[in-house]
């Protein structure tokens, strides 16, 4: 079960639950749902209390940060818990933002 | 898009193709328990979890899916070496097999839906995870790296050692449906880790759209990987191994040639300008020998030669290696083509295939006598020459359907090792035979009668450990399962090295459940068929196993249903051994014809050891009798009186010898006409009942003739005997034997 929470003032995007082939396609529609529904920004993304995360949830934050750099925004990832660091180290996948913050 | 026909076809080829994938996964495990570390089983198990994983995506069976995807990542650190198989968890593994056995036969074929009791797969679940000693079943496995003996390791950097070992360049680009199919790349990349350290790692995404246009189940990633390790190419490879079909994997070796580095940036789907900035940044490459290459490719644009033979000729790659490289894709690929060598076809189509060749045999036959009857020579040779092509297409045909029965033999592995924990006995189980060929209809229904006389030797036969070893026997007790062919039939032999059949306790049973008289002067051979009688069982205790009385008479019908029959062979103390012979077909034998009057019957072939001729007026019209055939007396049954028919006047009367194992007997018939081939169409349900009548065959005058069932003529003649036991002289009819 893939859940989201917005605070559209900080603004940062809670990542809940699990993250994996089988949430992306709904979470791709909360996703949307939600940074879309801001004007652009420099959104936070936290990830403390998402429990898994696989390729496919890997990839979709990849597209979610290509979509807010096209518009002009960013998509910093943080608090990523030890599991999910895991995975994104070994993709070499935004080690340097997510690791700062955790 | 599928149609529902071409759908439910997929479907129905996808849950074979799944039998055959947990059944493989039932096969490794039980290898493994008694090779615990064996890399091929484990390889094995794990590919046919993931295999089951995969197309199960295919058809959203997401129970399915989840379960195996459980199992899939135990093997996964059992083949990461950071778990060992024990016993107690190839236990559990076994029952989780079973799990997915019954998961796939719960497929609804119509609909493809899976109903699934969640709480038994949880129990599962849970007892494999207690095993494990973890909370829950987690899919991310922390990996400990193995030692690749790098000093900077894990420290993304080149180091001295890297640079004498050398670094490999791995470029993998995946294929949309790779997360779809329940893949991780990140489950490859850990693995990968154990060859060595991953020096330099680069996620392409340069084709991954926005997050608009995203379909977030397609995968649109990459990899470039600098990977610091002594493994081999091969080794390299078959990390990608089971993702083959959704990848396009180069790899480099260390201290590549310039050329290759080229190529595969020529090669890769995004701008040269990327990949050549990471073959850069990795070190493999300098800036100066990149933009040099790629001058060199540019300034020969009329003809586009390949890059690799360019540089052969310039002398920048020795040829050889080239060629070898070659080679070795050739090697591979005919290995591929020999795996898919088989192929699948749905069992009714073979079956229309014999139904039709047994057509063929019949108007045939029928084409020939005609031609004999017309006594056209020319014609005669032709349709001579047709029979002689028709008897081999119904000899290729019939191969098509024969199986080794070693699949068979191989489930009862699993069997006898749970039913030796149950029984807390210790059992080992022989195979031998197991390429001896059958046809599969007759495979296919001798599953349950093998798995009752397993049992009930596993229950009965075989002593406990401590009853053994008081007997001077080795503690842990043998049963073999043995096969072969025996004069033109099947032979399938179930022995043990137990206390053998019981004679006094069977017949003591007997005598109680009222089945023989208690004055009875019966053989031990007799006494032993006893147990096959309906309602028979001698167990003092009802077990879970056998015991209920219930198999053994299923047993014979089982194995009579297949026009075969079973023997006993016991030895008290020592053990004793099922012989259950079967017909090598059920579609097609060769026949004897011969005839009582108009009436035709048609007698195995098989069966058939020779045939005599008496003078009629020596036999005295009794329905049987005996002949002295060589000295032996030969219990004779006539046919005619057998089946009602009007007795023969003509003076000379012919005997047809059959055997059956070691018995034989004569049948006394009229006419003779010569072998054939017969093919058989079973009888309707009316004249099931028929004793001595196995099936019915065309001739190819269009007439009908009986095909005998032999051994129940047998049986018929035992108890006439039987009940006649008084001085066989009274009958014996003296008459004048001659062999022909």
């Amino acid at each position: 079960m893939f859940q989201l929470e917005r605070d559209i003032a900080a603004p940062r995007l809670e990542l809940r639950g699990s993250l994996t082939i089988y949430e992306v396609n709904d979470a791709r529609t909360l996703l949307l749902e939600a940074l879309g529904s801001a004007p652009v920004q420099e959104w936070q993304m936290g990830l403390a209390q998402l429990d898994e995360l696989d390729t496919a949830g890997v990839q979709l934050l990849l597209s979610a940060r290509h979509f807010l750099h096209a518009a002009g925004g960013s998509l910093q990832l943080v608090e990523a818990g030890s599991g999910v660091l895991e995975l994104l180290d070994l993709l070499h996948v935004a080690q340097a933002d997510a690791r700062a913050q955790c | 898009m599928l149609d529902a026909d071409q759908w439910s076809q997929l479907l129905a080829s996808f849950v074979e193709e799944a039998r055959d994938l947990a059944r493989q996964a039932e096969e490794y495990l039980l290898l493994l328990d008694t090779q615990p570390g064996n890399e091929d089983a484990i390889n094995g198990l794990f590919r046919a979890m993931h295999t089951l994983k995969g197309s199960a995506g295919l058809f959203s069976l997401t129970p399915l899916v989840d379960f195996t995807h459980r199992l899939e990542n135990l093997l996964m650190a059992v083949r990461d070496g950071q778990r060992q198989l024990d016993p107690t968890l190839i236990s559990i593994m076994l029952r989780c097999v079973d799990e997915v056995g019954s998961m796939i036969e719960l497929i609804d074929p119509a609909s493809g839906q899976l109903e699934v009791d969640t709480t038994h797969q949880q129990q599962l679940l849970q007892a494999l995870a207690e095993h494990c000693g973890e909370p829950s079943p987690v899919a991310l496995i922390p990996v400990v790296a193995a030692a690749s003996g790098c000093s900077s390791k894990g420290q993304l950097q080149r180091c001295a050692s890297c640079e004498a070992d050398g670094a490999w360049h791995i470029s993998v680009r995946f294929h949309p449906d790779l997360l779809r199919n329940g893949f991780d790349p990140a489950a490859f990349l850990r693995y990968l880790q154990r060859l060595g350290d991953i020096l330099d790692l680069q996620l392409i995404d340069e084709a991954l759209p926005a997050l608009t246009e995203l379909d977030p189940e397609s995968c649109y990633l990459g990899l470039e990987i600098g990977l610091c390790s002594a493994a081999s190419k091969a080794e390299i490879e078959e990390v990608f191994e089971f993702i083959r079909d959704f990848c396009t994997l180069r790899i480099l070796p260390p201290d590549s040639a310039l050329a290759d580095y080229l190529e595969l940036i020529q090669a890769l789907p995004e701008t040269d300008g990327r990949i050549g900035e990471i073959l850069v940044n990795a070190g493999l490459l300098t800036a100066t020998e990149l933009a040099e290459g790629l001058a060199l490719q540019g300034a020969q644009p009329e003809q586009p030669q390949p890059l690799g033979s360019l540089l052969v000729e310039q002398g920048m790659v020795v040829a050889q290696a080239v060629d070898a490289a070659l080679n070795k894709q050739q090697t591979v690929r005919e290995k591929r083509l020999q795996e898919s060598a088989q192929i699948r076809v749905a069992a009714h189509k073979l079956d229309e295939l014999i139904n039709l060749v047994g057509e063929l045999v019949i108007s045939a036959a029928g084409a020939h006598l005609r031609a004999r009857a017309n006594g056209d020579g020319a014609c005669m040779e032709t349709t001579g020459l047709v029979n002689q092509h028709v008897e081999q297409i119904r000899e290729a045909a019939l191969k098509l359907r024969m199986i080794e029965i070693g699949d068979t033999f191989n489930r009862f592995h699993r069997v006898v090792r749970d039913v030796s924990e149950q029984l807390g006995k210790n059992i080992r189980l022989e195979i031998r035979g197991a390429d001896t060929e059958l046809d599969k209809a007759v495979i296919d229904k001798l599953g349950d009668p093998l798995t009752h006389l397993v049992r009930n030797a596993m229950d009965h036969g075989i002593e406990s450990a401590a009853e053994r070893l008081a007997a001077g026997k080795p503690a842990e007790g043998r049963l073999i399962l043995d096969a072969f062919h025996e004069s033109g039939m099947v032979v399938i032999e179930i022995r043990d090295d137990g206390r053998g059949l019981n004679s006094a306790r069977i017949r003591a049973k007997a005598v109680e459940r009222g089945l023989i008289d208690p004055a009875a002067n019966l053989s031990e051979a007799e006494i032993h068929r006893l147990i096959f009688a309906a309602g028979f069982s001698t167990a003092d205790t009802v077990s879970d196993l056998s015991g209920r009385g219930v198999g053994m008479d299923v047993v014979r019908s089982a194995i009579d249903a297949l026009r075969g029959t079973v023997e006993i062979e016991s030895r008290a103390g020592l053990g004793s051994t099922f012989r259950i012979r079967l017909p090598l077909t059920l579609a097609i034998i060769d026949g004897f014809l011969i005839s009582l009057g108009e009436d035709h019957f048609v007698i195995p072939l098989d069966m058939v050891t020779e045939c005599l001729e008496v003078d009629g007026q020596q036999l005295t019209g009794a329905s049987y009798g005996y002949i002295s055939l060589r000295g032996r007396p030969l219990p004779c049954l006539s046919l005619a009186s057998h089946f009602g028919l009007p007795e023969s006047t003509e003076g000379r009367r012919n005997i047809v010898v059959v055997s059956q194992g070691r018995q034989q007997a004569g049948l006394i018939v009229d006419h003779l006409h010569g072998e054939l081939q017969t093919v058989i169409k079973p009888l309707g349900r009316l004249f099931q009942h028929l004793q001595g009548i196995g099936g019915s065959t065309i001739l190819g005058t269009g007439q009908v003739a009986l095909i005998l069932d032999v051994p129940s003529l047998f049986r018929h003649l035992q108890q006439t005997v039987d009940a006649h036991p008084a001085d066989p002289t009274q009958n014996l009819p003296h008459p004048d034997v001659k062999g022909r």
